[in-house]
């Protein structure tokens, strides 16, 4: 009878223990929505509120308040992310000022590599996931944030720092040791950095950048190079940016999704330029990470652990129908380690972060021509040459008092 | 029992040891004082630092300790030919800043881009007899000129890895006289390394 309430209760603790670890799987991680970061953190509404107040008193543009509400209420952790998003956007919109201001802040803060390192460290651990960690992009978007900071630049007429932009767009371009030849091979970095040379008087820096341009794997032989008298640039942006999802059993891995764009090439005055940028060109071709090797680790923990806690639990229940003290108290035992193990497993978050520059287009044209202010046709062309977007570009009035140097930007969604 | 309960709630806790790796680190490397930075990028106190230094250099110069008068010098806007974007017109200022605080009025600087424009208005007012003179000549403004002109230029090389980054600048200083004769030139290096966590890389 004693050995029985015995062997009772080892299969309660058993009973128990199999609840807690079903609790346990089930307490799965906050999502994002309302009221959550970017990252999944909680938001508390008193800071949204004040975020929204900062934004109506500085008078930001509609179309650009969300970007800025997001970036003064989540915190370092997002606020990369959003000071990307919002220069982007502004640019496009032509708010140069809060384009120059946004990007500046998330070069300073990508820049900052000793701030945040409570928080790196913090991500490296079993039980915190990647997305706690603050953002600073992946290198192909830390390489578009200098290749954006570069064309506003170029819009200001300073050359020297357009050109200093580009090289660092390069330089922010590594890889893995599992793919060497895609270091530093953004064409449309060199191809700015080629266009602020020949305007800042330095040719042979242009010529230095167009020969290391064809030494990339990416190679466009038929790109339409800039010359010293052009007065106008181009920029086009088409289609949408790479896509971020979790692949592997635990979403582990940083799975990068192709969004192509119909357009193949554009068409400006009779110059005819292939893409220059292919952004999931550039973020595909990153090789292995140091932190797929962490994350990689903590599945393997999140596997084991949670293949242990099964077996425990297995041996626990055999043990307890043993009937017998030793098997109620091995039961108990075993029991409380299939619970500790599956709480350890369930508390490890191998999740990879997926927070996205997700405004990036998914390709990028830049021409360079002698318009003399003329109104122009941008002509955007698909694969066999035919039409598929048409955007027209005004011209500027020979006493408009505006300057002879100009930059647009052009749009094409799909 | 109790020990047993101790060790079932440790076995999570020994399994969950945390991975150790190096601690980002930025630092200066060679030359140069260590101490704590941002970023592997030049900063405002390395042009402070590399025009103390050039103000020094240049105030034993025999044009400036044997000239009857304190030379004119024009400081003209940094050149930035490195890796790192930098605001020029802050930099020239601190720049002019350091130098006049270090020369000691052993050499004077034209302030053409922040004045000219005034004085030109100015003289056109007292032409018009709109302001008096206060003493000098009411028409034909003649402005200082410059014995020698100052440039400087920022040139760096910037590497990264996938262990961190390094960027090395040379801060290069000329003065130039009015036959385009260079009469000094001098550098300074820093050079800066950054190590960043491994969740970035």
């Amino acid at each position: 009878m004693r050995s029985r309430r015995k062997a009772g209760r080892a299969v309660c603790t058993v009973n128990f223990a199999a609840w807690l670890l079903g609790a346990a799987l089930l307490a799965g991680c906050a999502s994002p929505g309302a009221g959550r970061s970017a990252s999944g953190t909680r938001i508390d509404p008193k800071v949204l509120v004040e975020a929204s107040e900062k934004v109506r008193l500085r008078g930001i543009p509609e179309p650009l308040r969300a970007d800025f509400v997001r970036l003064y209420s989540e915190g370092r952790q997002n606020s990369v992310l959003h000071a990307m998003q919002a220069g982007l956007r502004a640019l496009r919109l032509g708010y140069g000022d809060l384009a120059r201001e946004a990007l500046d802040q998330a070069i300073a803060e990508v820049e900052a590599l000793q701030e945040g390192t409570a928080q790196a460290r913090r991500a490296k651990s079993r039980f915190v996931g990647e997305r706690e960690k603050w953002f600073k992009g992946e290198h192909y978007e830390r390489s578009a944030l200098y290749f954006y900071r570069g064309l506003i630049y170029l819009m200001d007429e300073d050359f020297d720092n357009a050109a200093a932009s580009f090289k660092r767009a390069q330089i922010e371009d590594i890889t893995g040791d599992d793919a060497p030849d895609f270091a530093g091979d953004w064409l449309a970095a060199e191809w700015g950095l080629a266009l602020a040379s020949v305007k800042a008087g330095r040719p042979a820096d242009a010529a230095e950048a167009r020969r290391r341009a064809g030494g990339f794997a990416r190679r466009v032989p038929d790109a339409a190079w800039p010359v010293a008298d052009v007065d106008t640039l181009v920029v086009v942006e088409a289609g949408r940016a790479p896509w971020k999802s979790r692949g592997g059993k635990f979403g582990e891995q940083l799975v990068i999704t192709e969004r192509a764009s119909a357009v193949a090439a554009v068409e400006v005055a009779a110059v005819k330029q292939p893409v220059l940028e292919d952004i999931y060109h550039q973020a595909s071709t990153r090789g292995t990470r140091q932190v797929d090797y962490i994350l990689g680790e903590k599945a393997s923990f999140k596997e084991d652990t949670g293949n242990a806690a099964l077996g425990l639990g297995v041996a626990a229940v055999a043990a307890a129908q043993t009937r017998t003290d030793e098997g109620a108290i091995a039961a108990g035992v075993l029991g409380l380690a299939a619970l500790g193990t599956a709480i350890a497993s369930a508390a490890t978050q191998p999740e990879a972060d997926i927070r996205s520059w997700d405004v990036l287009p998914a390709a990028v044209f830049m021409v360079a021509l002698r318009t003399g202010g003329a109104a122009l046709e941008v002509r955007g062309l698909d694969g066999s040459g035919q039409l598929v977007n048409r955007a027209e570009v005004a011209g500027v009035g020979q006493n408009s008092g505006q300057k002879a140097w100009r930059v647009v930007f052009v749009r094409f969604p799909e | 029992m109790n020990r047993c309960l101790c060790l079932c709630l440790g076995f999570p806790l020994m399994l969950a040891a945390c991975a150790t790796a190096p601690e980002p680190s930025v630092r200066y490397v060679e030359p140069g004082a260590q101490g704590r930075v941002a970023g592997t990028g030049i900063e405002s106190q390395d042009i402070a630092a590399a025009a103390q230094a050039a103000a020094a250099s240049m105030l034993q110069l025999p044009q400036v300790t044997q000239s009857a008068r304190p030379p004119v010098v024009i400081i003209t806007p940094v050149t930035n030919r490195s890796a790192s974007p930098i605001d020029t017109n802050l930099y020239t200022t601190k720049l002019r800043g350091a130098l006049m605080q270090h020369s000691g009025g052993r050499m004077v600087f034209l302030a053409r881009d922040a004045a000219a424009a005034t004085n030109e208005r100015e003289q056109q007012l007292r032409e018009a007899g709109a302001v008096q003179p206060g003493g000098t000549a009411a028409t034909g403004r003649v402005g200082a000129t410059y014995d020698y002109v100052l440039t400087a230029e920022l040139q760096g090389i910037a590497t990264a890895t996938r262990d961190g980054k390094s960027d090395y600048f040379l801060v290069s200083f000329k003065l130039v006289d009015f036959s385009d004769v260079l009469v000094w030139e001098s550098q300074y290096e820093i050079k800066k390394e950054g190590r960043e966590s491994g969740v970035y890389r």
